[in-house]
């Protein structure tokens, strides 16, 4: 019985925190989701101002479709990454760290990158046109749309591949050792061994990317501002907008539907996951 | 107690400070917006409204056409003296009051004796506390001190400088400032920074000090204790032995933190005057901040005064005399920004609150003197409410427009948003939308119906009987130039085929010097008027017209005119399209095109077609008709102040406050009328004005600036009330506008593809 209680009074200064900045805010904003931004209750009527909002459907296309593109891209490339560092042996902790650089490079560096390479003017036509090719507009085409997606690539998979790493070195070795001896390949063991083992990881590293998918707003608002080309206009872009405009009921209305849906989807994966 | 209880204890302690400092962060501050003007600090300084005894500023009456004023004095007998030029009877005069100027009294002076004197060139005197005048006039390269006496007799002395040689000989007879010190010494400094002691008797000067190397900008004396100011310093000495003074680190601190203190001193007065009490022990001082005192040799100074209570806080006042009364009251002499002067009297009230206990906050994007001055002459008449300016761009912090915007409407979110608005730069619209404005039409109203006020402005912003912003200024785009160019200017399309029309003829130097950037906002001005739909939407075809034309404009002209453009340092003001009007005299253009802000650019406007029969009319007339609006006013809807935003509102529009800037026409038709009077008789005999160019041609321009014919007057005003619709203020819609346009004009997308790009942009702002 103590140490329920104890434990209950290690998590408390940070729930309390969590109360206090997300929690009770959040339920106000659910509050002023009903409520007009000059005051007065109106039902439902901010949901459907943002449901038929041509620009929120345009964002939430593109941010759905943005996740649907990054974040199996990400798993799946973090995770081979890992299972080759990770084989690698000692040269694993040297490789790591190259990887997780790009994590530690500020938005506004990258962002500066992005205009040096991708400008009209910049690296990446220029090595084209050296080469013959014809430049292209990258980030006032459709083009600025695999701009965003190889940003995001970049800069998050080799702290997902740490994760992975960490989920790898939880297998006990001899579990690899009896397979050997049973004589089961690299790919069984791969398949039959390790993917099941990190499995429960699995649902916390998607969760976790797929949060952090929305971080990527900040290099494609540094690089375009609050109106960039279409394809990579999202969800932020909106809200950042609406609290510019001071549109509350529609930054509300919508914040309320964006957790709701984040909140199904993870919901879903964590039931999908359970169930393998 | 146990170990274990021990690291119990310890934990929970942790725990308890985790969550206080996590806490400690919610504690209320002052608002997120820019900068603030003080009187929130001085608030919170005072712990509350609770404090009582404030020094209040009343304004006393001054004598009637005052060109300039020299000096103030407070006599022994109690009288204040004045000695000041009265450019209606063109005599210098002697005026002075025994009733804090009810009635002013005007000293008879022996003219005849001072004729020599009052010939010369007089740039400064000094009143002794006896009424003594001390005139400085260099004569022929002889510097006379003229000396009229309280009775009205005049002796004139020849001052002889004992280090004429020891100094730059141009510069030594032009005497900068003069003053009595405690002493009843006269002092006097000349353009080399020397001071010298002057014997009233003989005229022999006795050198100070030669402060040479510093470079002293202005001086004051405080009882004996003389305070030069020099950049980022004070050098004190003492006016009766010429010793230097151990130096004040407050004063050069502040010197240090704010340049603008030791700005050379011009005829309109200085940034900071000086006073003293008991032969300087203790010194007063008067900045935009407030009135300080301060002892000499003390680590802080003391605020008597908050300026941004007062006068004092106006920025485009600067300052002449202070004048310590006693203890609980200061006179001041000051120069408003359109050269008046100023007689302000400071009195200790220990009844009034120390600060006032209404606070009215008023916020703009951008600072300006106009709204400084509506503030001051606000705060003068409500002393009982203290406004708190906000400024969204303070300029200091790299703060961007979005983030300004953004700290504004956390405000209003938090509910501690301004009370007033000025809504140039935000999103007004939006604001409208979302019911965070208030209907001033009843303000709007009472002020037509007061002073008048420009109908055909009052209908742009009337909004079903509801009008939410209403401009205190605006402004039109003007085109002059020869017949023909005038006619072209009256469309974009007509602009655009009379530029190719002339580059086929083989013709350069049509269209003003300009950058791609300063084309698009000329045209934009004009034009953009046009492009709202009445559903809110943005009209293409008048977008790609606009682009079309401009890329048109832009390519008939020579493309290294940009490149002049910039070695001249891209003017500032050519970036909100200011009309040059003088270009096609000067034969640097066929045409010229851009907005017309004032009266006295009117002036030049008008003394071009006088002078040379060049032409003007509304610019892009033929398409819309349209005006630029500049201090848009709102007051929040959620202010609980309602009747004090509306005072200010009213203070902002009026016509007192109308006549005061350059920066846009004012829309109050009082204030409207009192500029056409001032612009109608503005030049005389005794004032002129005019330019003279020498092109690097060789080609020699002369204007001289005449007062508009009463046809001209009407011909302008007719124009201001043609202008139905106001540009496009949106900043989104610009940036976005001028962004493209800039690509497409410099050839690095095609105008389609811009105005493409315009218009996702636009659609997706105006869909949110």
């Amino acid at each position: 019985m103590k140490k329920k209680y104890t434990g209950y009074l290690f998590v408390l200064p940070h729930f309390s925190g969590v109360c206090l900045f997300l929690l009770l805010p959040f339920l106000d904003v659910v509050r002023r989701a009903f409520v007009r931004t000059a005051g007065g209750f109106c039902g439902f009527e901010n949901f459907k101002l943002v449901l038929t909002n041509e620009a929120f459907r345009l964002a939430a296309g593109n941010t759905v479709k943005f996740t649907l593109v990054c974040l199996p891209l990400l798993l799946l490339l973090s995770l081979l990454l890992a299972v080759l560092v990770y084989s690698t042996g000692k040269a694993a902790g040297i490789l790591k760290n190259c990887y997780l650089v790009p994590m530690a490079v500020p938005a506004a560096c990258v962002a500066l990158l992005w205009k040096l390479l991708f400008d009209s003017h910049g690296l990446v036509n220029g090595v084209a046109a050296s080469l013959g090719g014809t430049p292209v507009d990258w980030m006032n085409t459709g083009s600025a749309f695999g701009v965003l997606v190889g940003s995001y690539l970049w800069k998050n998979t080799g702290y997902v591949m740490v994760l992975w790493i960490a989920a790898l070195d939880g297998i006990p070795q001899t579990v690899y050792e009896a397979a050997e001896i049973d004589g089961a390949g690299r790919a069984a063991a791969f398949f039959y061994i390790t993917l099941p083992c990190i499995r429960p990881a699995a649902f916390t590293i998607a969760v976790f990317s797929f949060l952090n998918s929305f971080k990527v707003f900040r290099e494609a608002y540094l690089v375009a501002g609050n109106y960039p080309q279409e394809s990579i206009y999202l969800l932020q872009h909106v809200f950042n907008n609406w609290f510019l405009s001071l549109s509350v009921d529609k930054m509300v209305a919508g914040a309320v539907l964006l957790a709701l849906v984040a909140g199904a989807a993870v919901w879903a994966l964590q039931r999908t996951l359970e169930r393998q | 107690m146990n170990g274990k209880n021990m690291t119990r204890l310890i934990s929970l302690l942790l725990c308890l400070v985790l969550m206080t400092a996590g806490l400690g962060g919610c504690k209320k501050t002052s608002p997120s917006t820019g900068e603030t003007n003080g009187a929130t600090e001085l608030l919170a300084e005072e712990g509350g409204t609770g404090g009582k005894g404030r020094f209040l500023e009343t304004e006393l009456p001054l004598p009637e056409n005052i060109r300039r004023l020299y000096d103030t004095a407070l006599l022994e007998n109690g009288t204040i003296a004045l000695f000041l030029w009265n450019d209606k009877e063109n005599i210098y005069q002697i005026q002075e009051t025994a009733d804090e100027g009810e009635s002013w009294k005007v000293r008879d002076i022996d003219l005849e004796a001072a004729t020599e004197i009052f010939a010369g060139y007089i740039d400064t005197a000094a009143i002794s506390a006896d009424g003594t005048v001390g005139i400085l006039s260099k004569n022929d390269d002889r510097l006379l001190l003229g000396l009229i006496l309280p009775d009205g007799s005049v002796e004139k002395r020849e001052l002889t400088l004992p280090d004429m040689e020891n100094q730059e000989q141009d510069y030594a007879l032009n005497i900068t400032g003069s003053a009595f010190d405690a002493e009843g010494s006269l002092l006097i400094e000349n353009l080399n920074s020397h001071f010298y002691k002057v014997d009233l008797t003989t005229g022999n000067c006795e050198l100070l000090q030669d402060l040479e190397e510093k470079y002293i900008r202005h001086f004051g004396v405080a009882g004996n204790k003389v305070l030069a100011v020099a950049e980022g310093e004070a050098v004190l000495f003492d006016s009766t032995t010429g010793e230097l003074l151990e130096e004040e680190t407050v004063l050069n601190d502040m010197l240090a933190a704010d340049s603008s203190l030791s700005e050379t001193v011009s005829d309109s007065g200085k940034p900071l005057v000086f006073a003293g009490e008991n032969g300087g022990e203790v010194i007063f001082y008067v900045n935009h901040q407030g009135l300080f005192c301060h002892t000499p040799g003390g680590s802080v100074s003391e605020q008597l005064i908050n300026g941004s209570l007062t006068s004092m806080g106006d920025t485009t006042v600067s300052f002449l005399d202070l004048v310590m009364v006693d203890e609980e009251h200061f006179l001041l002499t000051a120069v408003g920004s359109q050269g008046e002067a100023k007689l302000l009297k400071y009195s200790y009230d220990k009844d009034a609150p120390s600060v006032p206990e209404t606070e009215l906050k008023v916020y703009a994007l951008e600072d300006s003197s106009f709204l400084r001055q509506v503030i001051s002459a606000y705060q003068k008449e409500h002393q009982d409410v203290y406004v708190n300016l906000q400024i969204g761009l303070s300029g200091d912090d790299g703060m961007t427009a979005e983030d300004a915007v953004r700290a504004l409407n956390t405000d209003i979110l938090a509910g501690s948003g301004p009370d007033v608005l000025i809504l140039d730069g935000l999103p007004a619209e939006k604001y409208i939308e979302k019911g965070m404005l208030a209907d001033i039409s009843p303000v709007i109203e009472e002020i037509a119906g007061k002073d008048g006020i420009f109908e055909n402005v009052r209908q742009a912003y009337d909004s079903d009987g509801a009008i939410y912003q209403f401009p205190a200024r605006f402004y039109v785009s003007l085109v002059n130039g020869e017949e023909e160019a005038v006619e072209a200017g009256s469309s974009l399309k007509k602009l655009a085929d009379f530029m190719t029309g002339k580059k086929t003829a083989g013709e350069s130097k049509i269209f003003p010097m300009r950058s791609a950037e300063n084309l698009l906002e000329k045209l934009y001005a004009a034009d953009s008027a046009a492009w709202m739909e009445s559903d809110g939407k943005l009209t293409e075809e008048a977008v790609k017209e606009y682009l079309s034309c401009a890329k048109q404009i832009y390519d008939a002209e020579p493309t290294e005119s940009e490149d002049v453009y910039y070695s001249y340092g891209g003017m500032a003001s050519d970036t909100i399209g200011t009309l040059d009007a003088t270009g096609v005299a000067l034969k640097t253009s066929k045409l010229n095109y851009g907005t017309i802000v004032s009266m006295t650019e009117f002036t030049t406007v008008y003394s071009m077609k006088s002078q040379y029969g060049i032409d003007y009319e509304l610019a892009d007339r033929e398409t819309v008709k349209s005006f630029v609006p500049c201090q848009l006013a709102g007051i929040s809807s959620q202010t609980e102040k309602s009747g004090e935003a509306e005072e200010f509102l009213q203070a902002l529009l009026g016509a007192e406050c109308g006549a005061y800037s350059f920066s846009g026409f004012p829309v109050n038709r009082t204030a409207y009328e009192e500029v056409v009077e001032d612009a109608a008789n503005r030049y005389d005999e005794y004032s002129q004005g005019g330019i003279a160019v020498s092109t690097d041609e060789g080609d020699f321009f002369e204007m001289t600036f005449e007062n508009p014919t009463p046809e001209e007057l009407d011909k302008i005003t007719g124009i201001l009330e043609s202008a139905e619709k106001p540009a496009c203020m949106d900043r989104v819609i610009k940036e976005i506008v001028l962004e493209q346009g800039e690509k497409a004009l410099k050839g690095d997308m095609t105008v389609e593809e811009a105005v493409s790009e315009i218009m996702k942009k636009c659609s997706l702002y105006l869909a949110e």
